[in-house]
């Protein structure tokens, strides 16, 4: 999938789409610079230009499958969405499909097709990535794989009539993890990481006694796993892959973040702190905007896109939780929305000085 | 990981399948937890769909249910005593002031003794005997559900489920220990909720309450299946048949060492006017 780019760094796609965006943008603004008469290349200079990037747009786009103009980013945002689509769509027939029949068969052979599922489907993810160097086929299938082991496990249990269990969620999430680490797939990751989270949050539910179904209500065990998800962006075995980092950081920040929301307005429904409501609440309340503002300045600095812009939501959203926490039992509605319009043009101007500073940078 | 990734996929599907086959067969190994005979009114038989084959059976056992106009009185068997026991914190003292902690503690698992016709089913049966029967549907006064928990109405013993819970404890051994009548009581999984109960004009209390057991289906074998299709109704018909006045099936449940049940035998019950 990689190979040595001119630097010396390994060329991924991104890295490869990076380029061939610089080459369009640079053939653009030579263009615009020869037609204002500010810059002409020599005939020969500008031939040898012209070679050396038609020979590098021709490599690149063999190698990786690259867009190369405006239209063809277009057609490659809309395969995406049919792709998505198609899994979505291909993971309900399997599901729908096994309702339909599961009652006209006997035990084993419910089992056997059950087991049989997500096994076709893994050769059948093979064969594409073998065939299609863009993976939308492929990706398809391993999201309708992933969903025909998860019915899989679940139809299992209710053959058997077994007691639910976290470890389903274990199960799911590691086959998730190891498709999408071995096919390159974003989406698969993202959601390979979610329910490893979600088998965390039900693990220390069960310690607690607490029930399963209500696991999620109790999302501190989410915190954790959400900094080292950002952790993990890290690794070798994911910078090595294109959007993993980014994939892992935005999991990482948003089980990070969003659990704050919950924890601190509501610290004694969705807390396992044992100590006082006022307590655990405030503690909620000063990591939600120190680690909201640090997402932010780290994202800005280190150039994440992806952690400020969860950063950015998850701040304006806890401000305006909080204000309605603590203002609007006491406030008049009309002081109460004028202070929230007061907050919002407050927000932009922070948000329009940090962008006219990203600007200068 | 490109290589041996496809073949670890896999062997994750390959082994969990043997696991959870293993786990299934450990369950019904030896001798069984509980046997009980149930009926059509502890078995809920679901309608017949066209999308879904699968013939799934829902246990129901005798609760609190929302749709009576009484409000409850008494804790009865599962008072504030036992909701500690199960590892409920009610440490503070039971008082309107701290109402909301009570109404947002999370639910607990643990596990459940359901009696199949016990001491605590005749006694409700008796109350229920002097007691008017209520409508057939009604909705619950808003002030009841203020109150705290709303009783169910009085018993209708044709219609009512005759398998009650009759006490909860986190170790299940112990739970079996204190009622051993494996062919009366089956130790199931459940969830349960603690309640706060204004109980207007006197003392609130706490009460726990069952909401529901685990697992909650049981899935019929095929070779039980032909018995049971003959009485499901068709879904989405509009038409709805009146309600059964007696159960027309029966079916024997066992529960195994994982507390998990299964169905051993499906058999048709012959309605009074016919015997």
């Amino acid at each position: 999938m990689t190979e040595p780019a001119a630097d010396g760094a390994e060329l991924t796609k991104t890295r490869a789409q990076q380029r061939v965006d610089q080459i369009e943008a640079f053939a653009r603004e030579l263009g615009e610079l020869e037609r204002g008469g500010v810059l002409r290349l020599e005939p020969a200079d500008r031939a040898r230009v012209d070679a050396c990037h038609a020979d590098l747009l021709e490599r690149l786009a063999g190698s990786f499958d690259v867009d190369r103009t405006e239209r063809q980013r277009r057609m490659s945002l809309g395969m995406r969405i049919a792709s998505l689509v198609g899994a979505v769509t291909l993971s309900a027939a399997v599901v729908l499909f096994f309702n339909r029949v599961w009652g006209l068969l006997a035990t084993p052979a419910q089992l056997a097709v059950l087991a049989a599922a997500p096994l076709a489907l893994l050769g059948a993810v093979d064969v594409a990535a073998r065939r299609e160097k863009t993976h939308y086929v492929a990706s398809i299938l391993a999201i309708t794989a992933t969903a025909a082991f998860i019915l899989n496990v679940s139809a299992v249990g209710v053959i058997f009539n077994m007691r639910p269990s976290p470890v389903a969620f274990a199960l799911w999430g590691a086959f998730a993890l190891v498709v999408a680490y071995t096919y390159g797939l974003r989406l698969l990751l993202a959601g390979g990481i979610a329910m490893s989270m979600l088998f965390l949050c039900m693990i220390a539910s069960r310690a607690a006694g607490i029930d399963l179904g209500a696991s999620i209500a109790r999302p501190e065990p989410i915190l954790p796993a959400g900094a080292l998800a950002f952790a993990a962006s890290f690794l070798p075995a994911n910078r090595r892959r294109p959007g993993f980092p980014e994939t892992w950081r935005l999991v990482g920040s948003v089980a990070l973040l969003l659990p704050l929301i919950f924890l601190s307005t509501w610290a004694g429904v969705f807390s396992y702190l044992p100590w006082p409501e006022r307590v655990t609440g405030s503690l909620y309340d000063a990591a939600g905007f120190v680690l909201g503002a640090a997402g932010i300045w780290f994202g800005i600095r280190a150039g994440w896109r992806e952690v400020v812009q969860v950063a950015t939501g998850f701040l304006v959203i806890f401000v305006f939780a909080k204000c309605f926490d603590w203002w609007w039992d006491w406030m008049p509605r009309y002081l109460f929305f004028l202070l929230l319009g007061g907050l919002a043009v407050a927000v932009l101007v922070v948000l329009g000085r940090i962008r006219a500073r990203q600007r200068r940078v | 990981m490109r290589r041996y990734g496809p073949w670890l996929a896999a062997a994750l599907v390959v082994v969990s399948n043997l696991a959870a086959w293993r786990v299934a067969a450990l369950n019904r190994r030896g001798e069984p937890e509980a046997v009980l005979v149930l009926t059509e009114r502890e078995l809920q038989l679901p309608e017949k769909q066209a999308e879904n084959t699968a013939l799934i059976l829902r246990l129901v056992f005798d609760r609190w249910r929302e749709r009576g106009d009484t409000v409850v009185r008494e804790a009865g068997w599962f008072d504030r005593a036992k909701l500690e026991s199960i590892g409920f914190d009610a440490s503070r003292p039971v008082t309107a002031e701290n109402a909301d902690y009570y109404r947002t503690r999370p639910p607990r698992a643990t596990y459940v003794a359901l009696e199949y016709e016990g001491a605590l089913w005749l006694k409700d049966l008796e109350q229920a005997r002097r007691e008017p029967q209520p409508p057939f549907s009604f909705t619950v006064p808003e002030s009841a559900v203020q109150n705290g928990v709303v009783r169910l109405a009085p018993r209708d013993p044709f219609l009512d489920s005759h398998l009650t819970p009759i006490d909860v404890d986190n170790d299940p051994a112990a739970l079996r220990a204190r009622h051993p009548d494996t062919r009366a009581v089956a130790v199931v999984e459940a969830t349960v909720a603690l309640r706060y109960v204004g109980n207007a004009g006197q003392p609130p209390f706490l009460a726990g309450r069952v909401t529901s057991v685990l697992p909650a289906a049981i899935s019929v074998p095929r070779e039980w299946r032909g018995v049971l299709e003959g009485l499901q109704t068709d879904a989405g018909s509009g038409t709805r048949p009146p309600p059964q006045r007696e159960p027309r099936f029966r079916a024997t449940v066992t529960w195994g060492r994982r507390l998990e049940p299964w169905i051993t035998n499906v058999e048709l019950l012959q309605p009074e006017s016919a015997r």
